[in-house]
């Protein structure tokens, strides 16, 4: 009798561990797909500021068509839906830089800096982007626990068997580094 | 914010006469402290003479002398309590409310009221029962673009055999400078530091808090811990340069520091073992103690822009 106790403890514990280990990594996973949807939303709350924006900044400078045209093309591309997800991110970084064109633009017009309009999209675009970098560092933290378990031994075993493969981190791009160049953008 | 050569300048013309005076009346006070102590250490002496001389049966007189000396000692420490407390407020409003006008003349000054027990709550800072809830010193106003309240708590849970200390400090709230909708807590990380990894497992499975958010800085990480309602909020307020200005604060102050944000502000408790803003009976009112109440003011004023709450670039204007 105490034999078949301590072979159903030791079957038990068998299964459990795995059990755990498989419900964890499902957890991280899911994490990390929440956390996307969370900057996704964020990024397309960003992307719906944009014409708004353009119309705006035209408003006092016309003739930065390029610029515009530019803005407008990136926001279709992220609109479409047919993008990956690196493509998103590559867009986004671009995105980013054409931005700071923007801002380095309107130094440029003191009337429009001024203006009340032009004020208030500064100030949500300002909440959104930081709303934005704070999604990427959660996705980051994320992803991070999610891939130290994928590889760090025993959970490597299951993640191995049922499929669970790293996922790739938020980057900043080199280009995105430095310091954007207004002429070439323009 | 004033700096200490502004606050000795300010001292020499509008503060030094008044502190000569507060000083006369500390002396005073002392000088009534001794006498009446005398007398109270009198007053025993004379009831102990009752047991070891009685004198026949005059038994009523003793007794009627014991219930006079009682009398006269609760009388005279009630008294003496009384003059010190009227003291004290003498000097809050003489001294400390002129500190406090010379940093920022826009802010009130409540030397008798506190922050309120529902704000204390409201934080969820410190999740201990306590069943005293003592404080005062409230300064409330707005600084640059912040509203902001602090004052001195002190709360702790006393029963029939033990009093336990659950904060006693400054305990600041402030209007924060960013939209936010639930709760994040940032506490002084014990457990990590004891017990390491095994420390960082229990932090993530505590019933009593919310899911433990794992930040990118690690100095920040070293010294705090953080619980939050939601990862990705938790990181909009705290961005790099919060953390850094926390850590900072914690440095500067070489205590522990415990923050809240829930209801769009920030609720800050920094623990200390003295009192701010009070009279010493034992020390002279001088410039020192004055130099100590301007650095104590500007510790607690300064909070706004140690954590860059007038920074209004986002939507929250």
């Amino acid at each position: 009798m105490p034999g078949l106790i301590i072979a159903a403890v030791i079957v038990g514990i068998f299964l459990i561990i795995p059990i755990g280990m498989y419900n964890s990594l499902v957890g991280k996973r899911n994490q990390v797909h929440n956390i996307f949807g969370t900057m996704d939303a964020m990024l397309k709350k960003r992307w719906d500021l944009i014409p708004n924006l353009v119309s705006t900044v035209k408003g006092y400078a016309d003739h930065e068509r390029t610029l515009f045209e530019n803005i407008t093309e990136a926001r279709s591309k992220a609109m479409s839906g047919q993008m990956s997800e690196n493509q998103k991110v590559g867009l986004e970084n671009s995105f980013m830089q054409l931005l700071g064109v923007v801002r380095a633009t309107v130094e440029n017009y003191p009337d429009l800096k001024a203006s009340d309009n032009f004020m208030h999209l500064q100030r949500t675009l300002n909440e959104l982007e930081e709303q934005i970098s704070a999604a990427r560092r959660a996705f980051n933290a994320a992803v991070t626990d999610y891939n130290n378990a994928v590889q760090m031994f025993p959970t490597n075993i299951i993640a191995g068997m049922f499929g669970f493969t790293i996922k790739e981190l938020f980057q900043i791009e080199a280009d995105e580094r430095e310091k954007p160049q207004v002429g070439g953008l323009l | 914010m004033k700096t200490h050569e502004q606050f000795k300048t300010f001292y020499e013309s509008d503060l030094l006469d008044e502190l000569r005076r507060i000083e006369e009346l500390r002396k005073w006070f002392i000088l009534l402290s001794v006498v009446f102590s005398a007398l109270i250490l009198l007053c025993p002496a004379v009831v102990w003479a009752k047991y070891l001389y009685p004198m026949g049966d005059d038994s009523d007189v003793w007794t009627l002398l014991a219930f006079c000396c009682s009398v006269a000692i609760a009388a005279a420490w009630l008294l003496l309590k009384l003059i010190w407390g009227l003291f004290q407020n003498l000097f809050k409003r003489r001294v400390i409310q002129k500190i406090l006008h010379f940093i920022n003349p826009s802010l009130d000054y409540h030397p008798r009221k506190k922050i309120s027990r529902a704000a204390f709550d409201q934080s969820k800072l410190f999740l201990q029962r306590y069943n005293c809830y003592k404080g005062d010193d409230v300064i409330v106003g707005t600084i640059g673009k912040t509203a902001m309240k602090c004052s001195e708590l002190n709360v702790f849970y006393r029963d029939r055999y033990s009093s336990k200390t659950i904060f006693k400090g400054l305990f600041f709230i402030a209007d924060f400078n960013k939209h936010f909708k639930g709760r994040t807590v940032v506490l002084p990380d014990t457990a990590e530091r004891l017990l390491g990894r095994l420390g960082k497992k229990l932090q993530a499975v505590n019933p009593r808090r919310e899911e433990l958010i794992q930040l990118d800085n690690p100095d920040f990480e070293k010294e705090f811990v953080v619980y939050g309602s939601d990862q990705v909020e938790a990181r909009y307020i705290l961005s790099p340069d919060l953390m850094e200005r926390i850590l900072d604060l914690h440095r500067t102050h070489n205590t522990k520091i415990y923050l809240a944000f829930c209801h769009s502000k920030v609720y800050l408790a920094i623990p200390l073992l003295r009192d701010l803003f009070e009279p010493k009976k034992g020390s002279q009112v001088n410039e020192t103690a004055a130099c100590e109440y301007f650095r104590d003011m500007q510790m607690a004023l300064g909070l706004v822009e140690n954590l860059n709450l007038n920074t209004r670039i986002w939507s929250k204007g």
